[in-house]
This record gives C-alpha cells, structure tokens and sequence, in this order.
C-alpha cells in the first residue's frame, strides 16, 4: 500500500466537511480525527461479518438502513463470501458500495486469545507536519502590547501506536503560529499536549480509554464530542451513530475528555461511565469570580490570550447503560459537568435562558429500533431543572428506488444543553423547533437524487437576532454515475434565515435573508494516473430590505501520478463575491491527515500544489504550496493577522515515518 | 485509432457583448455541431476536425457601422497535432480593435485541452492607442457517447486599467442525435454579473441547421441558419435586443463537411 497516497475522502465527506466549516465558520484543518479514522480503515479495513452497528456507522459514508440491511442480512444469510455479494444487501446500490469498499473486509478477525499477544504486533507512526505563511502579519512585527509572542510556524509532531481498532496509543504535541516554544508560556516546549491510551475488545471490557478520549451518547442532545456533520445533501445520514468512548488523535485543543473510560459489556447488555478533568482557558471576571465563555481556538499567542490560559478548572463525569440487539437499541444516559467558577454570560437579552452557574446535570433515554424496512430513532433528554428536548426521527426504504427520511426536534430555549452536538440548525441543541424532511431517489442506474426540506423556528432570541425567528432550507442535489471513471454532480439549495440589520435599533425587527447556491461539479478519473475535477458555484443572496449580492466560484483540479510512489495535485481557482455574506467554502486537498476548507470572499484568485513522495517502504513525504491574490486590495486580513499586500502564500510540509 | 487533435481557432477577441455568433459559445460542446468558427468559445473545440477547414464571419451589431465585427479562422492541421490561425476585426469610424491569435491542441486520453496566445491592438484614432496580450486555457471532457462538459479561461495582460476582464466558463451539452443538440454555458466575467446561455442546434437535413439560444444576462434571443452550397456552408445569424435591436450576421465556412 502507498504510504503517502491516502485515499481522499469521498464527495459526500468533502461535501459534509464543506457544510460544517459553514455552519461553525471555521476552517476545519486541525480536527483531523476523522480523517485519521477513515484512513486506519483503509489500512485496516474492517471486517464486514462482525463490525458493529456503531463501526460501520463511524464510517460516515452509510446510512441506519443501510447498516441495518446489512446486520439483517447477516442474521439471515450468514457471512459474506466476497464483497461483491454486497450487491445482494437491501439497499447497498453500487454507488454505496464503491464509496465503502476501501474501508471493508470480508477477512475474519482473529480469535480473541490470539489478540492480547498481536496487539503488540501493529504499526507505529511518527509524523511531522510543520508550515507557515510567508507574508509576516502585524502581530509579528510588533513587539509590545498585543502581538504574537512567537514565531509563525505551526509544527505538529505526533507519535501514534495502532494494531487494528483494538489497540491505540500515542502522544501529540502542536505548536500554532505565534506561540511560543520553550519559553514564556510555552516553557515545556509545545502548547498543546495531548496523550491516549485506549484498548478495545478485551474479554468483557469493550472499550478502555486512559488520557484523551472522546465520548458520543444518544443522539447529541446530551452529550457528544466526535465531529458530527449536522444537515446535509445526504438526506438519510440523519441519524447520528458513534461508538461511546473513541480516542482523541487529533490537534483540536479544544472537544475531548482527559481522564479515564470504560465500556463493559456482556452479551446485549453493555455500561460505560468516564470521568475527566482539564484546565480550559475562559474569560475570567476575577471581580465577580464568574466566567463568561471558555476559551475554544486554542490559540495562546499574544499576552491577552495567555492571560486567559487554564483559568478555569472542568470536571466532567457520566455513564450510559445501553441494550444491544439486532433490531434495537436503549440506552439510558447521564451527565454531570462541574466547573471551578460559575459560569455567567452577559447580560444581554439572548442571554436570557443560556445556562448560568458551576453545576449541569442531566439524563437522556435514546432508542433505535428497526422494523422492517423502517428505522426509527430519538432521544429525550432532561437537564436538572427537568427542561425537556426532543428529538426523533425516522428512516423509511419505500422501495428498492426511494428512501425517507423524517427528523422532529423540539429544543426549549432553557434546555441546557451545553454538552449536545445534535442535528439542529443552531451550534448548540436549544432554542430551536423544526421539522425536516428528506427523500432519495434512484430512478435509474446511475443516478440518484437528493432533495430535503427543513422548517424550523428560534422561540427565542439568538445572537444578532432580536427577537423569536423562522428559517427554512430546501435543498435537491442530483448525481449521475455512470461508471467508476466519472460522476456529474448538480445541487441546488436555499436557504431563508432572518437576522438583525448591521446598524439596527435593538427594537428593530430581524430583516429576512434568503440566500441561494447553486454548484456543478464534476469529477473525471481520465487514466490510471491522472484524474480532474471542476466545480463552478454561483451564489445569490437577497434580503427583505433589497440588498442584493452575487458570488462566483470555478475551479479545476488536476490529481497525476507521476511515478511511481510521486503524485501531485494542483488547483487553480477564481472566486469574486459581493462580501463575506456570500463567501463560498470549497474543500481543498492537503497534506496526508490534514483539511482545509477556507472561507473564499471577494475577489482572489488561488492556487495550489501538493506533491507527495514516498521514500522506501516506511517514509512519505508531502510538501503543499498554497496561495491566495487579492487583485482589489493592498491589505489582507484585519488586527494582528493583517498581512501588507494583496498575497498571501502558505508552504506546508510534513513527513510521515511508519515502522 | 488516431487520436483527434484539435484544430485550435481561437478567437480571442473582447467583444463588446453578445451578439449574433453568441451560438458558436455553445458549439465546443458538440461533438456533431462542430464548425470552423466555435473554437471562439473555448481553445479545446475542434475534436472532429479531420482536415483544413476555414470560416469567415461578418457582422453589424444593432445595424451601426461603428460596431461592425469580423472575424476569419483558418485550422491547419500537422503531423501529431494542430495549429490555428485567427484574426479579428471590430470597430468602425475612429475606434478599432484588432486581434491575431495562434493556437495549439491535442487530445490527453479522453480529455482534449487547448491553449491560445492572442496579441490585441486597440485605441481610438487620433486619441489613443494601446495593445495586450491574451492568453487562453480551456479543457473538454467527452463524459459519454453524447454528454460532453468544458471549461474554459481567458486572461489577458496590458496596461494597467486597460486590460480587459478575465472571463471564467463552463459548459454542458448534449448531443441527442446527429440531428438535435442542447447547450448549457455559465460564464463569469471579471466585475460583472454571471451570464448563462442555453440554446440547441437542428440539422433536419445534411444541406440545412437551424440554431437559437437565448443569453440571460442580455436578455438576447438569437437565432440562425446554414445552407450547403457545393463546398462552402453560408449562415445566416440575427440576434435581437429588446432595447438595441436587431444584430444581422454571416458566415462562410469551407468545407462543407468538416464534421465528417
């Protein structure tokens, strides 16, 4: 196996990584866990006959019916032969199965007895990534007040350990741009440190997580940490399905546990319960002895951030009773979170019902049950002042051409639900009510169409919107597949979300935004060794007030394989919006484990090259040169990350040692 | 089987909007629709261009004489691969534009792609007078018997505040039949608003096409139609504006058959 060529991910991850990076408006190059999953799964692909509901749903690339056709195709045909039979699967259509192939296997897992001396038998990994932007900004040429303290490379070195999924452990360390090494705040050398040690399937411990570890339950409305992808084009991946407790391998600084997990379990019965504490950075008001937000970037690079490191102190405990058969799935969760200071926000109107305090506690009760060509999911959830949310939905294979899907959530502005990652609209599982809607048709081979409708209303205020609001998305995506070399994909969504008018009165009443986008792309594996892919975007924005904007993307990508064990990939790319308010988001290739998914408004033209190349069997090395030209400014970027001149150009490298 | 190389006729000229040949934006992406003049649209076009093959195309927008366009193309094919040559001409009284333009395109595989060099003269007489050069980038990606998507980028260099606008486009057609085409073009000016454009082509009969479109951006509906006469194919093209009026245009194409 090529060690530097990872396989990319599939359209529709890029295209649900693309939909988080808008929701969250962030890019999100250093939450590289998942990616890291899906290519431990390409190495150690998992075993088709066995793997779980939750391992196959981790994939991100099946739906529950899909799980569940195979699970009851198990139970009644027995083990597959070949993956070939997954044709045979109710609803596995060959899309699917093109999609999932790199990551299954019909091979059979090893006797448990054999496993515990194996386990010391696997692959290590010592990576190096490091990068900078070439232009300095204006936090580095400063060297008083508020500026960066360090230099303007990220470096991030990680050591990882993995036999299969049974075994995992490893140390990651991350510098970012402008903080410090081995001096000042970062005396210890790096910022961030992170550390696992997490075992699976040993006798009747399922799962054991020492150090950082990340915990899913239910359905987010209590408590979930793995990177979800929230609404999206995939109209059945609605359901949210991860195993409980995960190891943290990624940079992100920010959504993980540290402390200790365990999952026992023994025949449909199974219980987990974690426990962690960590120092977070937050703004701290040492007066009224209250914290307003915790700290989330992870960026400790100028004397005001560093002030705010490890203030606050975060104790975390829960558990989860859960049964396991076939066709369903209880579980019964808990939660509590305690922080060192109360935590009290400002006192603003959409405030109102935002949790306050030092103390959250709450329960949750969620079910799947599967009955016969339906799915049928949800979780309640309650905090401690017994607020209620709900949420439940529905998956439905009508025939072997169309599919449903049907997703209710009712979210009161007082739940709490500070912990949660659900499918809602908002970041956080509150103050939203909404009912969503989703069908997939296949009506030839070939084909296949996604449309969704999603209605849903804010009882409450929210930031930059003063008063209770409405929203509705529609969406239709259409992809043709004919065969295995090219795929023509054509998505069209709108989206209507009211929002304050810049300059309003607080009385004013939110404007009505409509904004709509439509995108072409296609991807066209012309050779064995080379393969290109174009996108042209256009997005429209309207708002009740008249204002009117247009945005406009095209690009094309060229993937060659050079030479043996040397690829390159290479994009060039024209975008020109009317402001951030149509900005369009696109995923970019990079280096292996590593994303991002910029934000791209107003005029710029882009381009960029990654070259990979392995060296031997066990060293890969990778270099990415990416630039940016803004042909209509003279400066870049705002406050400390202003960048004098209409370029901005950042090289990356990384090497990944296996042995 | 020999590779298809493209015949690249580029023509690379900032027209002032379009207007009666706006048809030919389509043309790159037929495989049966091909003629001399389409390369216009995009440097990768002529993928059933077998032999020497030439155009001439004439015409006078909204009937004034200070906006006549011109425009001759010639495709000279060589050994391994294909070379174009192309000239343009617009204007009348004192402001003219002026463009010769030499390209160059093969196939890769599947895809064909075609690159284009274009040196500009323009001014107005007695006033101004200044030049740039273009360069042109495009690729076409046969998806399938009748499918067949393109894009296509043009940039051009000069002094500053002259230069004309990048132009980014892409495109989708479908040849139903020998007989019936249906095209699909957004493109995406520098500074202006995205122009999309549909339109079909019907060949009834080998000696007789009909063609029309409309561009949405212009709000212009064009229509035309060729006859055979022995070697040669004469077009006749007309677009109309609401507001500016009526473009007549006409073209002369040899040979006859180039798309066999």
């Amino acid at each position: 196996m090529q060690l530097a060529r990872g396989q990319e991910p599939p359209i529709i991850v890029q295209e649900n990584l693309e939909r988080v990076a808008d929701a969250n408006g962030t890019e999100t190059e250093k939450d590289n866990d998942y990616l890291q999953q899906l290519d431990d799964y390409r190495r150690h692909p998992l075993p088709v006959n066995t793997a779980s509901a939750e391992e196959l749903a981790g994939l991100h690339l099946l739906s529950a019916l899909q799980v569940g056709g195979l699970l009851d195709y198990r139970r009644l045909s027995g083990a597959l032969v070949d993956l070939y039979e997954l044709q045979a699967v109710p609803g596995w259509d060959l899309e699917t199965i093109a999609r999932a192939m790199p990551y299954l296997t019909v091979a059979v897992p090893m006797p448990v007895g054999r496993r515990l001396a194996d386990r010391l038998k696997g692959s290590q990994t010592l990576l190096l990534r490091t990068g900078r932007v070439l232009q300095e900004a204006r936090g580095y040429a400063i060297d008083s007040g508020n500026h960066y303290l360090g230099s303007r490379d990220h470096v991030l070195l990680s050591y990882k350990y993995q036999y299969r999924n049974l075994l995992y452990f490893g140390l990651t360390a991350d510098k970012d741009p402008g903080e410090q090494f081995l001096r000042g705040a970062q005396s210890r050398g790096f910022d961030f440190y992170s550390f696992h040690f997490f075992i699976r399937n040993l006798g009747l411990i399922k799962a054991l997580a020492i150090g950082d570890y990340v915990v899913n339950m239910g359905q987010g409305l209590l408590y979930w940490q793995s990177g979800g992808f929230g609404k999206s084009d995939a109209v059945l991946a609605i359901k949210k399905s991860a195993l409980v407790l995960t190891p943290y391998r990624a940079a992100g600084e920010t959504v993980f546990n540290r402390g200790l997990g365990l999952t026992i379990g023994r025949g449909r019965m199974e219980a987990s319960i974690f426990g962690s504490y960590r120092r977070l950075g937050a703004s701290v008001d040492t007066v009224e002895d209250r914290f307003g937000s915790i700290q989330t970037s992870g960026y400790y690079r100028t004397p005001g951030e560093i002030a705010h490191r490890n203030l606050l102190s975060e104790w975390t405990a829960g558990g989860r009773l859960a049964y396991n058969s076939t066709s369903v799935q209880l579980g019964l969760n808990a939660l509590a979170i305690r922080y060192g200071l109360p935590q009290q926000k400002d006192a603003q109107p959409y405030n109102y019902f935002a949790f306050a305090g030092r103390r959250l506690t709450g329960f949750s009760f969620d079910y799947s049950i599967t009955d016969h060509n339906r799915h049928w999911f949800g979780e309640v959830a309650v905090d401690q002042w017994l607020h209620p949310a709900l949420l439940a939905g529905m998956l439905m294979a009508m025939d072997r051409a169309v599919d449903l899907s049907f997703l209710y959530r009712r979210l009161p502005p007082a739940y709490a639900g500070i912990g949660g990652s659900a499918f809602t609209e908002a970041t956080l599982p509150v103050n939203e009510e909404g009912l969503y809607a989703g069908l997939l048709f296949r009506p030839a081979p070939g084909w296949q169409v996604n449309a969704y409708a999603d209605l849903y209303r804010f009882p409450w205020l929210r930031y930059r919107v003063n008063a209770p609001s409405t929203g509705h998305g529609y969406g239709v995506q259409v992809n043709y597949q004919p065969d295995k070399k090219w795929s023509l994909n054509l998505r069209y969504r709108s989206r209507f979300r009211q929002i304050n008018e810049a300059g309003a009165p607080v009385l004013a009443a939110p404007v009505g935004t409509t904004g709509q986008a439509l995108r072409l792309q296609l991807t066209d594996q012309l050779s064995p060794r080379l393969s290109v892919k174009n996108r042209v975007e256009l997005v429209w924005l309207r708002d009740e007030k008249g204002r009117r904007e247009e945005g406009y993307l095209i690009y094309s990508e060229v993937s060659c394989r050079i030479t043996r064990g040397l690829w390159a990939d290479a994009r060039v790319q024209y975008t020109e919006t009317g402001s951030y308010d149509t900005r369009i988001y696109a995923y970019e290739s990079d280096v292996l484990y590593s994303y991002s998914i910029p934000a791209y408004s107003g005029k710029l033209y882009r381009y960029y090259l990654v070259i990979s190349k392995n060296i031997g069997r066990q060293l890969a090395l990778w270099v990415r040169w990416a630039e940016s030209v803004y042909p209509d400014l003279e400066t870049m970027g705002s406050g400390l990350d202003e960048i004098a001149g209409n370029h901005r150009t950042e090289v990356k490298f990384q090497a990944l040692f296996r042995f | 089987m020999s590779k298809v190389y493209y015949i690249l006729l580029l023509f690379c000229f900032q027209c002032a909007g379009a207007q009666a040949d706006t048809y030919i934006n389509l043309l790159p992406y037929s495989r049966w629709q091909y003629n001399p003049l389409a390369a216009a649209a995009s440097p990768a076009a002529l993928a059933d261009a077998h032999k020497f093959s030439a155009g001439i195309y004439g015409e006078r927008r909204y009937l004034l004489e200070e906006l006549g366009n011109y425009r001759l193309a010639i495709a000279l094919p060589a050994a391994g691969s294909c070379f174009g040559l192309i000239t343009s001409y617009a204007g009348g009284g004192p402001h003219r534009n002026s463009m010769l333009a030499l390209a160059y395109a093969r196939s890769l595989g599947r895809a064909q792609v075609g690159l284009q060099f274009g040196y500009h003269s323009a001014g107005m007489r007695n006033y101004d007078r200044y030049s740039f050069i273009s360069t042109s980038a495009a690729l076409l990606l046969p998806l399938s018997q009748g499918l067949r998507a393109g894009f296509h980028v043009e940039h051009s260099a000069g002094p500053p505040g002259k230069q004309p606008a990048a132009v980014f486009s892409a495109g989708l057609g479908y040849d139903a039949s020998r007989q019936f085409f249906m095209g699909l073009l957004i493109s995406k000016t520098e500074d202006r608003s995205v122009q999309i454009q549909a339109g079909f082509e019907y060949v009834p009969m080998p000696q007789l096409n009909v063609r029309a479109g409309i561009d949405a951006a212009t709000t212009l509906f064009y229509f035309g139609v060729g006859i055979v006469l022995q070697q040669f194919r004469i077009e006749l093209a007309a677009a109309l504006h609401p507001q500016l009026g009526t473009t007549p245009g006409m073209a002369l194409l040899y040979p006859s058959n180039f798309k066999e």
